[in-house]
């Protein structure tokens, strides 16, 4: 079966110039100037399916989004070949651009000043949509994001949350069968990200559209991705199951407590393994699994002030994939 | 085609519907844009109180071309000048990424993105000024035709202008000098062509075409065209929009749509 | 020590000015094509007429030398920066660090003028020597235009200030700051010399601040002005200096005043 998404050897490089701080580095700057080479994305593969949901995870800077944008078109490879519902991205033909949409997280598309069902009717256009299909479209993600109470506000009256579902709205209208989204929870609050999450399985279930999430949150795409990616410093350093990728890189969560009463060490240890210890407060580290169990075991035996569970950082897990330089 | 008209007319009535949201702007941009106007009559004015004529030119002459070059810098302001540093913001925040993402000709809505209906008022004010010294009964039928066809000429040479400046934002980040420099067009392109010294004109016809501008609308109104100088500003106008293709296209491979 | 933090900021302002050196060189043509655009009018004035106004050819090229020079000195553009701040909010920011908040803006606005000031006039000075000849200046007129030349910078930084301010009003005020400052620059004598006014409108222009930005200190400088006029001159000078401070003091406590009761 034909591939919906194909990448080989992927490069994007820029140019940055490097200058030294002062004013002798200004000055020297202003005659002549140093550039350097970031290498963004290196030779890269990887194939998607039609109707997958695929998770690319990484730190910042590891060129998630940079990868997302030439997916899309916005910017040109330096190097390798990219097919994406089998146009070439960069060539920006307007079936291609028909077919797909990018919703970034921190940019907006919508018109500031007017309410955001106006940006709609303009998307209506823009991607020739006849009245029928609008207006089904638009009831339906309405429906999903439960948004009929502010589609018709002014946007810069809409909390970032609502803005979110606008600009959602926004660029769903035209029912796009590749929908790329990049870091979509970020600033939002833990309601509103599962919010979205939960709308974002609905809508690939309902269309079979293909998905590519990028984030930091390993949260993120717990939920969402049976696959994901993980990039770092441009290199692609796992591309698999998410199950397996958690079980072998992030076995491990973070429990932070706060005691009422001081506690003694020994207590503490057969919960798990202690990585910070005061006589009032505590950090331990429990297998995945476990972690129900121990919290409520601690809840228990001793008087809790304040439980924080967190997952592994997305850094350690990327720092554990590289080092064992597994690249599937 | 269809779609893309549509599309202009959609943008326009946006534009409205956000200017109509802000009532006391129209007000102030209008006594803005007077300002302008009143500022370069009366210095005219006073001068012309200590000489009789100007270079061979009467008072009514020098106020003509003025408030054409009035009128080329509110065109210019409408299709260009509020559309290209949108643009500029635009590349240089990453915002652009949502009109290259659309599957229409950004090119082509361009002169329409933020189409300003604050200047609208004071371009039917300096119409209506500029109207006040003319002699209709010596313009003829084509000469009107001919002396609008220059004007969008001398518009259109200044949106490649800009559009190329604004290209340079692709490669260079903070790139405002093009609308600093723009401002202060107007004093220049205001002077007839006769007041430039042979070895200057050359310079402000090619390098920095404020002679083209509203010249040879003005040579049309009061027949006196210099053949040459239409030939000129034709084809300056042709060269400089090619130019302006080539480096949005050219840019747009180095755009590296800033997070 | 109270006084550092504000020469970094100059030096800060003027770092970030020489950064941006196709911004430089590109207002340094501006001038010079503005000037130009002066010389080329000028001269067709001056066709038929060897005098006019008591002005020659060659002495209102020097009126617009240095009234070039002054405006890369005193044309600031605090007005807009003072604007944005306003329609932003951001004027919470400059309220939560320990500075003042006029005191900061301006020594921002001096750092950024530094270099374009040195390179300019330079540039200025020596191309108008190669194509037109001696400007015709003493010294002791260079020393009394220095003077009064900071006094036009306080007056010009205070009064863009307050046309800033008007984005309390309206939410175009980049449009209101443009053609203000037009309008400012045309009282002060800065698109034709104040002698070419009619005398009503010049007695009317003699007490108001903006003669005193560029036309008067123009004249000090050729030498126009007799010993009692510049006395005179500096003394209006002074007191609208003192006025617009005031001014400028008002409108900030207001500002502040009314930031912290809608709270941007």
């Amino acid at each position: 079966m034909k591939k919906i998404i194909s990448v080989k050897n992927l490069t994007k490089n820029f140019k940055v110039y490097h200058k030294k701080q002062g004013l002798i580095g200004s000055l020297s700057a202003f005659f002549k100037r140093k550039y350097e080479t970031v290498k963004a994305v290196q030779k890269i593969n990887f194939e998607m399916n039609k109707g997958e949901i695929v998770g690319f995870i990484g730190p910042n800077g590891a060129g998630k989004t940079t990868t997302l944008k030439m997916l899309s078109g916005l910017l040109h490879p330096d190097d390798g070949e990219v097919s994406v519902l089998g146009f070439i991205p960069f060539k920006r033909k307007k079936d291609f651009l028909s077919q797909i949409s990018l919703v970034m997280g921190q940019k907006s598309q919508l018109w500031w000043d007017l309410p955001a069902i106006e940006s709609f009717n303009l998307n209506r256009m823009v991607y020739n949509l006849s009245k029928e299909d609008y207006k089904t479209s638009l009831a339906s993600l309405v429906e999903m994001l439960d948004a009929k109470d502010i589609i018709h506000r002014q946007v810069r009256k809409l909390s970032l949350g609502q803005r979110m579902k606008c600009e959602l709205i926004a660029s769903l209208i035209h029912n796009p069968k590749i929908l790329f989204l990049d870091e979509p929870t970020i600033g939002l609050d833990v309601v509103i990200q599962k919010k979205l999450r939960k709308f974002i399985k609905e809508y690939n279930e309902k269309y079979n559209a293909t998905i590519i999430l990028t984030s930091h949150y390993i949260g993120d795409l717990e939920e969402l991705c049976k696959r994901v990616v993980v990039i770092n410093d441009g290199i692609l350093g796992y591309d698999g199951d998410f199950g397996s990728l958690i079980k072998k890189y992030a076995k491990l969560k973070t429990i932070k407590l706060v005691f009422l009463k001081e506690v003694k060490k020994e207590n503490l240890q057969k919960y798990g393994k202690i990585i910070d210890f005061e006589p009032l407060k505590a950090s331990l580290e429990v297998n995945r699994e476990k972690v129900g169990e121990v919290a409520s075991g601690i809840l228990n035996e001793f008087s809790v002030d304040d439980l924080n569970i967190s997952e592994m950082p997305i850094e350690e897990v990327v720092r554990r994939i590289f080092e064992n330089g597994n690249n599937e | 085609m269809r779609k893309n008209i549509d599309l202009i007319i959609q943008y326009i009535k946006l534009n409205l519907q956000t200017e109509l949201t802000y009532r006391s702007n129209l007000i102030f941009t209008f006594i803005s844009a007077m300002t302008y106007v009143f500022v370069f009559v009366l210095s005219l004015k006073f001068v012309f109180n200590y000489v009789p004529q100007i270079g061979g030119y009467n008072y009514d002459q020098l106020y003509v071309i003025l408030m054409l070059s009035q009128l080329w810098w509110y065109a210019n302001v409408l299709v260009a000048r509020k559309n290209f540093q949108y643009i500029a913001k635009a590349i240089n925040n990453g915002t652009l990424d949502y009109h290259l993402l659309k599957p229409y000709s950004f090119r082509i809505l361009t002169p329409f993105l933020k189409f300003d209906f604050r200047h609208l008022m004071p371009i039917i004010i300096t119409v209506f000024l500029l109207f006040i010294k003319l002699d209709f009964s010596s313009i003829g039928i084509l000469q009107w035709l001919g002396a609008i066809l220059f004007f969008m000429n001398g518009v259109l040479v200044a949106y490649s202008i800009t559009s190329i400046f604004t290209s340079f934002s692709f490669w260079v980040g903070r790139n405002n000098s093009i609308f600093d420099i723009s401002l202060e067009m107007p004093d220049l392109v205001r002077i007839p062509i006769e007041f430039f010294p042979f070895i200057v004109k050359g310079f402000f016809i090619f390098f920095v075409p404020v002679i083209i501008m509203v010249n040879p609308t003005f040579q049309i109104l009061y027949n006196n065209m210099d053949y040459i100088l239409l030939a000129e500003a034709l084809i300056i106008s042709l060269v400089l929009f090619f130019i302006s293709e080539f480096t949005w296209k050219y840019g747009l491979k180095n755009y590296t749509s800033a997070n | 020590m109270y006084m550092l933090k504000y020469l970094e900021l100059i030096k800060v302002s003027f770092l970030n000015r020489i950064d941006y050196r196709q911004e430089l060189i590109m207002s340094f043509f501006v001038g010079i094509i503005i000037f130009a655009g002066q010389a080329v009018f000028w001269k067709a004035v001056f066709a038929e007429n060897k005098i006019v106004n008591g002005f020659s050819f060659k002495q209102i090229l020097v009126y617009y030398l240095f009234a070039r020079i002054i405006s890369e000195i005193i044309d600031s553009k605090l007005g807009f920066k003072i604007s944005d701040i306003i329609n932003d909010g951001k004027i919470s920011n400059y309220m939560l660090k320990p500075v003042k908040i006029k005191t900061w803006l301006i020594f921002e606005e001096i750092g950024r003028l530094s270099i374009d000031v040195v390179i300019k006039t330079s540039i200025y000075v020596c191309l108008f020597l190669i194509f037109f000849g001696s400007i015709g200046v003493g010294l002791a007129n260079v020393m009394l235009f220095i003077l009064i030349l900071l006094m036009s910078l306080i007056i010009s930084l205070n009064l863009y200030f307050l046309v800033g301010c008007t984005a309390f009003i309206t939410d175009n005020a980049t449009g209101i700051n443009y053609s203000l400052r037009r309008g400012i620059l045309f009282l002060a004598g800065g698109l034709i010399p104040i002698s070419f006014f009619p005398d009503f409108f010049q007695k009317i222009i003699n007490v108001l601040p903006f003669k005193y930005m560029f036309d008067f200190p123009i004249n000090v400088l050729t030498g126009k002005l007799g010993n009692m006029e510049i006395i005179s001159g500096i003394g209006v000078q002074f007191i609208w200096v003192l006025v617009l401070w005031l001014m400028t003091e008002l409108t900030l406590g207001f500002a502040i005043k009314h930031n912290q009761s809608v709270g941007i």
